[in-house]
């Protein structure tokens, strides 16, 4: 799974009635199943071996997006953070059909706690890499 | 009273009622389009509901999807449930299953009428609106919309003679988007339902006897938090009112355990004037009568007489109104007098009250002279018993009966007559049909009584009172002017020796009582009292009010005077109008004369000649000028000697008179009726006022029931009723005692 860049620059508002805010898309959906998927791949490099539940193929414009979709992809953020960095990104809330959308706070943190666990995991990783001992090379040591 | 259904009336004598609704329009709004248009099934998402469109409907209520820049990120919108989840759904209107990029999406609207023509359409499609469609109509008439650019988009094309409209979409603002409709609206204009609406009410009046111009009042108190009816705001709606603008009044009522809506036209008004401050802004609309202040001074006496039907469509044809309702019955009521000169709406009143008649305007907006009494009624028959009378049916006298050998019809004990041997009938009988039913009760030709009344009205019931054969169904039939108007058919469940059937007739002229079947195998039809009920379906009991009843005695009336006025031509010239002009030639002036006067001449300076009479009435004269100068005019003429007779009912050995004074009735007979007419309303003398729960199905004129402790099946008119409306209905009452 390939990585694509999160979006942390969510806003949503309304100006003299009109809906001024960014948008969620198909495209933006795929990307955060997507680079969960890509994390914990990325993780299980280095941590213990888990698994993440599925939310299935990519989605286009045709198709629907449901509240525990959106949940899953939330669970997973919280599985891949418990098997890995155990870093703090707030609790999320709980979607239900018929119930409120998220709205871009929700999408800021989700995506913005994507992005540092993938800095930080990336980092990780390449530094266990930077820093490989090799003892005795330059003899006499 | 207005039809409403079964369950309208039930739930709304219930301690507990349902949620009420007020739909208020302005502009040209196809109210019936509105209430009776229906969705055929399409292609439309699995949580789309197209069945609530032409309601009250917000489209603020939007499940989140992945189609093109649709969902905000705001957490306004909602989750969508699952189809395999079967839950309920937002009513979020009209989605389209499939994006209009991917498959064309059409929208089938039947409207359930005959073939009509409808001017506008206004459609609410959210802000991700179609940008190009078509409107088809039945006969193939295509209207294209291209780059529309509006999120409640509308039209005044017209579409013609059309029984269902087809929308066809074919491109969205976002392309690869679904179709949505929130609501549509057959006219343009502006709608305003419960969430808009602070309070309303609904004030009629109208006399029953003709004694005022009828008066419906309505104001409505809408929100204005937004500011939107600022009068500064220039996107304010107060600048799409005009006064005059027509406004339709709705009341709806959900009926119990259903999830829709039945609406009942509250009326059609016309708006008089707003006002508005940073909370609310109120709205004031009145009737047609107020914009019929225009005096008629067309009045011309006629030897031969005309009929007031002749009269009353000149009046409203110099008044612009072009849609009206006269009972056919005027056009054998004549009147030799001129109508005075006095107000159109005066000069309708007087024509009513004359013809005994009541002058209202309809719920749909259109003035009404409908008669306001019970009418005689004469019957015919398709074939009676040589001892059958029929015409004794009409009267609530005993009858007796002949008895024969049909099956199980004559007694034994003695209470029946022996028939004379030549077939008349020495004593009262009813009516006997001249068929006798066969083995299973059916006849071979059905015996049919027809009963033709002398005036169309409506009716609320009917009571039969049959003799010892009972049929065992029949079918009743109602006309006006030869078209039928209502049909209902009679089991044998509701028939007894007394039977009173309660149904709404609607007007009416002629009924035809078709009997199919009789109870017991070869008998007759025997009935012997046949009579309607002008007294509507409903009783208002002590739960529909809601302040104790206020019971009002009015002053005795000795007696009621209607005084006959005759025309005697007068020898007597004299001069009319007297004064100095500066004329010039060609000029053309009309000149109004006080009292009715005929056989003008023109004198200028003293001299024939100089100007002529073009046009005259019995108060106007106009005067084509055939000079240019100074002149001193002179019209000569005649005044008619106006000769009285009077009409008298007495009523009481004390009491105040009554001076009944109709410029317009000229012959004793008619005199004689009217007095007797308002000898019937002076009567009683009682009156009551009281708060109630509300009831916008009925009218002002409605004769109900009335619960009374002392008075059992009291009977009373409205003739003031108000409903108002605050998220529910209540209202106030003013109704006549009918009857000592």
């Amino acid at each position: 799974m390939s990585w694509s860049t999160p979006k942390t620059d969510w806003h949503g508002e309304t100006v003299d009635g009109v809906y001024t805010g960014d948008r969620f898309n198909a495209v933006d959906f795929n990307r955060i199943k997507n680079n969960l998927e890509y994390l914990r791949e990325l993780a299980i490099k280095m941590y213990d071996e888990f698994a993440i539940q599925s939310v299935g193929s990519d989605k286009t414009v045709k198709d629907y997006f449901y509240a525990d979709e959106i949940n899953t992809l939330e669970a997973n953020l919280v599985t891949i953070n418990a098997n890995s960095l155990k870093r703090s990104y707030g609790t999320a809330p709980t979607y239900a059909a018929n119930g409120n959308t998220m709205d871009f706070k929700e999408l800021n943190r989700l995506e913005g706690a994507i992005l540092d666990l993938y800095d930080r995991l990336t980092n990780e990783s390449e530094g266990r890499r930077i820093f490989t001992w090799n003892f005795g090379m330059k003899g006499g040591l | 009273m207005q039809k409403v259904s079964k369950a309208y009336k039930e739930s709304m004598k219930s301690s507990l009622r349902e949620r009420a609704y007020i739909m208020i329009s302005f502009g040209l709004v196809n109210q019936e389009a509105q209430a009776k248009a229906t969705v055929d099934n399409g292609s439309y998402a699995y949580y789309s509901n197209k069945d609530n469109i032409f309601g009250e409907h917000i489209d603020d209520t939007v499940y989140a999807t992945l189609e093109e820049e649709f969902t905000k990120v705001d957490g306004s919108m909602f989750f969508l449930p699952r189809a395999t989840e079967g839950g309920r759904y937002y009513d979020t209107g009209i989605v389209s299953d499939k994006l209009v990029s991917e498959a064309r999406c059409e929208v089938v609207i039947s409207l359930n009428t005959i073939a009509t023509d409808f001017k506008g359409l206004t459609i609410n499609f959210g802000e991700n609106y179609s940008v190009d469609f078509d409107i088809v109509g039945s006969t193939g008439q295509t209207i294209e919309f291209r780059g529309n650019t509006k999120s409640k988009w509308s039209t005044e094309e017209v579409l013609e003679n059309t029984t269902y409209i087809k929308l066809v979409f074919y491109k969205m603002k976002n392309p690869q988007s679904r179709l949505r409709i929130y609501s549509i609206m057959f006219g343009y204009g502006l709608v305003y339902h419960n969430d808009s609406v602070m309070s309303s009410a609904l004030d009629s009046y109208v006399s029953p006897i003709g004694a005022d111009v009828p008066q419906f009042d309505f104001s409505v108190t809408l929100k204005n938090y937004d500011h939107y009816f600022n009068v500064d705001n220039p996107n304010s709606a107060i600048n799409y009112l005009e006064t005059g603008q027509e406004m339709d009044i709705m009341y709806g009522y959900q009926t119990p355990g259903s999830d829709t809506i039945e609406w009942i036209q509250g009326n059609h008004l016309w708006c008089s004037e707003w006002e508005s401050d940073d909370n609310t802004a109120t709205i004031r609309c009145q009737d047609i009568f107020r914009n019929m202040d225009g005096e008629y001074v067309k009045g011309l006496y006629s030897a031969a007489g005309k009929s007031y039907y002749a009269l009353a469509e000149e009046i409203l044809k110099d008044a612009g109104i072009s849609e009206y309702y006269i009972d056919p019955r005027l056009k054998k009521l004549y009147s030799n007098n001129p109508i005075p000169r006095v107000k159109y709406k005066e000069a309708l009143q007087i024509i009513a009250n004359a013809c005994r008649c009541v002058l209202t305007q309809s719920r749909d907006g259109k003035v009404q002279i409908k008669s306001n009494f019970m009418p005689s009624a004469s019957i015919a028959t398709n074939g009676e018993e040589t001892y059958s009378n029929a015409a004794n049916v009409l009267t609530d006298t005993p009858k007796v009966e002949y008895a024969t050998l049909a099956g199980n019809y004559t007694p034994t004990d003695g209470t029946m007559f022996f028939l004379p041997r030549n077939g008349k009938a020495a004593l009262t009988t009813g009516y006997v049909s001249k068929e006798i039913s066969g083995e299973n009760g059916t006849f071979t030709k059905n015996p049919i009584v027809t009963i033709t009344m002398e005036a169309i009205r409506a009716y609320y019931g009917l009571k039969l009172v049959f003799g010892t054969a009972l049929p065992a169904a029949f079918t009743i039939r109602t006309y006006k002017g030869g078209e039928p108007v209502n049909e209902y058919p009679v089991e044998k469940d509701e028939i007894n020796t007394t039977s009173i059937i309660l149904r709404d007739f609607d007007d009416f002229d002629v009924m035809k009582i078709e009997f199919t079947k009789t109870a017991e195998p070869y008998n007759r039809i025997v009935l012997n009292y046949f009579s309607l009920s002008d007294v509507v379906d409903f009783t208002m009991n002590r739960r529909d009010m809601t302040s104790s009843p206020k019971a009002i005695k009015q002053e005795l009336i000795k007696e009621v005077i209607v005084p006959c006025y005759a025309y005697q031509e007068n020898n007597r010239e004299e001069n009319l109008v007297y004064e100095d002009i500066d004329v010039v030639a060609g000029e053309v002036e009309t000149y109004y004369i006080q009292d009715p006067s005929y056989g003008y001449k023109v004198k200028l300076d003293e001299v024939e000649g100089k100007a002529s009479v073009v046009a005259w009435g019995n108060y106007f004269v106009t005067i084509k000028f055939n000079v240019t100068g100074s002149f001193k005019l002179e019209v000569q003429g005649y005044r008619y000697k106006i000769v009285e007779k009077y009409a008298t009912v007495s009523l009481n050995a004390r009491g105040k008179t009554v001076k009944w004074k109709n410029p317009l009735i000229s012959n004793i007979t008619m005199a004689n009726e009217l007095a007797a007419w308002l000898a019937e309303y002076y009567t009683a003398g009682i009156e009551y006022e009281y708060d109630t729960r509300g009831n916008p199905e009925l009218d002002a004129t409605d004769i109900v029931y009335q619960e009374n402790e002392f008075h059992d099946g009291m009977r009373v008119n409205i003739y003031r009723h108000t409903v108002n409306f605050k998220q529910a209905f209540s209202g106030r009452v003013t109704a006549r005692r009918i009857g000592g």
